[in-house]
């Protein structure tokens, strides 16, 4: 199972495909596809069409109970939860960032 | 201080205008990211794991309060309230937004900073010694040539695309603190017959092929300096190779040519260089070294600071007396290192109320000058001994009196997975567990110097650490190399692997195990760890951390 991200254009924060042409930044709400449907390949070449997320990839994912329960290494965990130091959190996503997907 | 002058106002106000309009076009979706990437890494821009990551240009390490002001300010304005000193004498920020950095960039240029080439394939920001101009040992002030080689590599036409980054670093001292025998062109001022040269070094380097530089000239002049600078770039430049981005570095053609044909090479392309427009005249020497004139010393200040007699009173204030002050050049006064290692901390982090309130110390205290050091911490270079202790006091406020400088919690630490797109492993919790660890205990150590880096890329010379820490990872996990025997200084070592890696968790245990042999084997509390290693070798070290 793979869900895609990678990083908004303007603020260059950690976002999700949440489907049906939405991105977040929360990997609970991700659409999580089987490793060869036809729709990841389809997600990925249209969302490097438009260009506004970089470093786009599908990353491997386990689920249980409805739930996504571990990604393939641990620098998914950090990007999905920000560093593991400091009191930072994650980089916001403002309105402005949604309009730039 | 170097004040820009109308060349370098011009060249910062060009690229930022350019950058400015070019962060407009990708967001308007007329430049692609394809086209945009380069563009931004010439302006210092990554895109790290959480957000971009802005590396802005501290040249050689200096700064005056204007700037750290103006540094404190973009923190809390466009960032989140904090700076990152770097290996390299640089600041970045993690957190700004991709249309905020031609507004940061402006106020940069307000104070005569810019982001320019601090990535990309050229020349980069030139480091030196954090005490130049006021270290007692030395043989010259390096910044004016430093500022020289600034000047000259600054948007070099001909050296913008080089095989591969290119480093340089100058050290105006015989004890060197810029490790630039690990870069890949080092100077050292060298003396002969009464006239003060340059020794030069080429082909040193740390990454995943880790290289001792080697002496291609033992002697240049002032006046030759550029020109053989520029001699040795062009060899590169011809030769270096572009097909195998692990191989691109001049140390591996070095390395791969031998040091005598590179030297020859570069003879040649001297002998045409030489005497021509590259030479530089004594009197524009001599002009730019009036910026970095000594400041107006009191030639009566107090030169007298009895640590023992403090130590009774306060003993963490007698533990940064001892560790965090360096012998200055004007008796009565000395250079005080602040620390930004404070037990727990991540290394390197100042918040923008502390570099405000360093700024205020540096222009109370230390004649508007501040340094960063390559091992990641602030330097006030010339302060009264008078002054030492309302300095003390005013740190301990700000959260920045540790008096650790060149102990175990002193460490160099990159930002590894917690922020960093190319880290394997993280850094930052592996440094705070070690300083936590052996806080209590380090001054029984002496100068330790431990390095952590978070892949193989080294940014944080583990290569060199006394103690070195390479994070990797394997199935997943986090595992951490150890290394000893590494030196920075001018006895230059790559330090050796002892054997597998073990978790992050494991790591302060086995640091444990390594000291407890230096502290029993030691010959006197006078032999420091390094001393100690080169003496028994590594078989003891290995035999107590694998059995």
């Amino acid at each position: 199972m793979k869900v895609i991200t990678g990083n908004e254009l303007l603020s260059g924060a950690v976002i999700y495909y949440y489907g049906e042409d939405r991105w977040g930044m929360d990997l609970q709400q991700a659409e999580v596809f089987d490793d060869k449907a036809p729709e990841l390949d389809a997600v990925l070449d249209a969302t490097a069409k438009k260009d506004r997320v970089m470093s786009l990839e599908a990353i491997p994912v386990e689920r249980e109970d409805n739930k996504i329960v571990r990604t393939n290494r641990l620098r998914e965990e950090i990007r999905a939860k920000g560093p593991t130091v400091g009191n930072y959190g994650r980089q916001h996503l403002s309105e402005a960032d949604y309009v730039s997907l | 201080m170097y004040r820009y002058d109308e060349f370098d106002a011009a060249f910062v106000r060009e690229r930022t205008a350019q950058f400015s309009d070019q962060v407009k076009r990708r967001i308007a979706g007329e430049l692609t990211e394809d086209q945009f990437r380069p563009l931004r890494l010439m302006n210092g821009l990554y895109l790290q794991l959480h957000a971009y990551m802005l590396r802005v240009a501290v040249p050689y390490g200096t700064l005056n309060s204007r700037q750290m002001h103006k540094l404190a300010h973009i923190a809390r304005t466009y960032d989140r309230g904090y700076g990152h000193f770097t290996t390299r004498q640089n600041i970045q920020y993690n957190w700004p937004k991709l249309q905020d950095v031609p507004k940061i960039l402006e106020e940069l240029a307000e104070v005569e900073m810019h982001a320019i080439q601090t990535s990309g394939n050229c020349i980069r920001n030139v480091t030196t010694d954090q005490f130049a101009g006021a270290a007692h040992d030395e043989i010259i002030d390096p910044r004016p040539v430093a500022e020289i080689i600034r000047q000259w590599s600054s948007l070099h036409p001909e050296f913008s695309f080089l095989p591969r980054k290119f480093k340089i670093a100058i050290t105006g001292a015989p004890q060197d603190r810029a490790a630039v025998k690990f870069h890949d062109i080092g100077l050292m001022a060298n003396e002969k017959n009464g006239q003060v040269g340059w020794r030069i070094f080429v082909g040193g380097g740390l990454g995943r092929t880790p290289m001792v530089g080697k002496e291609i000239n033992d002697f240049v002049p002032h006046e030759d300096l550029l020109a053989y600078l520029e001699a040795i770039l062009r060899v590169y430049n011809l030769h270096g190779r572009r097909d195998n981005k692990y191989k691109a570095r001049i140390k591996i053609l070095v390395h791969e040519t031998g040091i005598d044909q590179i030297r020859e090479e570069v003879e040649a392309e001297f002998a045409q260089l030489k005497d021509g427009v590259l030479t530089l005249p004594q009197d524009e020497l001599d002009r730019i070294s009036t910026y970095f004139a000594a400041p107006p010393f009191a030639a009566d200040a107090d030169d007298v600071l009895d640590a023992e007699q403090h130590a009774l009173e306060n003993a963490q204030y007698a533990k940064f007396l001892k560790r965090n002050l360096f012998k200055h050049r004007q008796p009565g006064y000395t250079s005080i290192t602040v620390s930004l290692k404070s037990v727990g901390e991540v290394p390197g982090d100042a918040t923008d109320e502390q570099m405000d309130a360093i700024a205020e110390l540096a222009r109370d205290y230390s004649f508007d000058e501040l340094r960063v050091s390559h091992e990641q911490n602030l330097v006030l270079p010339h302060v009264k001994k008078s002054d030492v202790r309302a300095i003390y006091e005013r740190l301990v406020e700000i959260g920045l009196a540790e008096g650790n400088a060149g102990l175990i919690s002193d460490i160099i630490a990159c930002p590894g997975l917690d922020y960093c797109a190319l880290a394997n492993a993280r850094s930052i919790p592996i440094a705070q567990d070690i300083a936590k660890r052996f806080a209590d205990r380090e001054d029984e150590f002496g100068e330790l110097k431990v390095k952590i880096s978070g892949c193989i890329n080294a940014c944080g010379h583990h290569h060199v650490g006394h103690i070195g820490i390479l994070g990797v990872e394997k199935k997943g996990t986090e595992l951490y190399q150890i290394t000893v025997g590494g030196d920075a200084t001018e006895q230059a070592a790559v330090g050796n692997i002892l054997g597998r890696g073990v978790t992050g968790d494991e790591v302060p245990d086995a640091l444990e195990k390594l000291l407890n042999v230096y502290m029993d084997r030691r010959e006197s509390a006078d032999e420091p760890f390094l001393d100690a290693f080169r003496r028994l070798g590594e078989a003891p070290f290995k035999e107590a951390l694998y059995g």
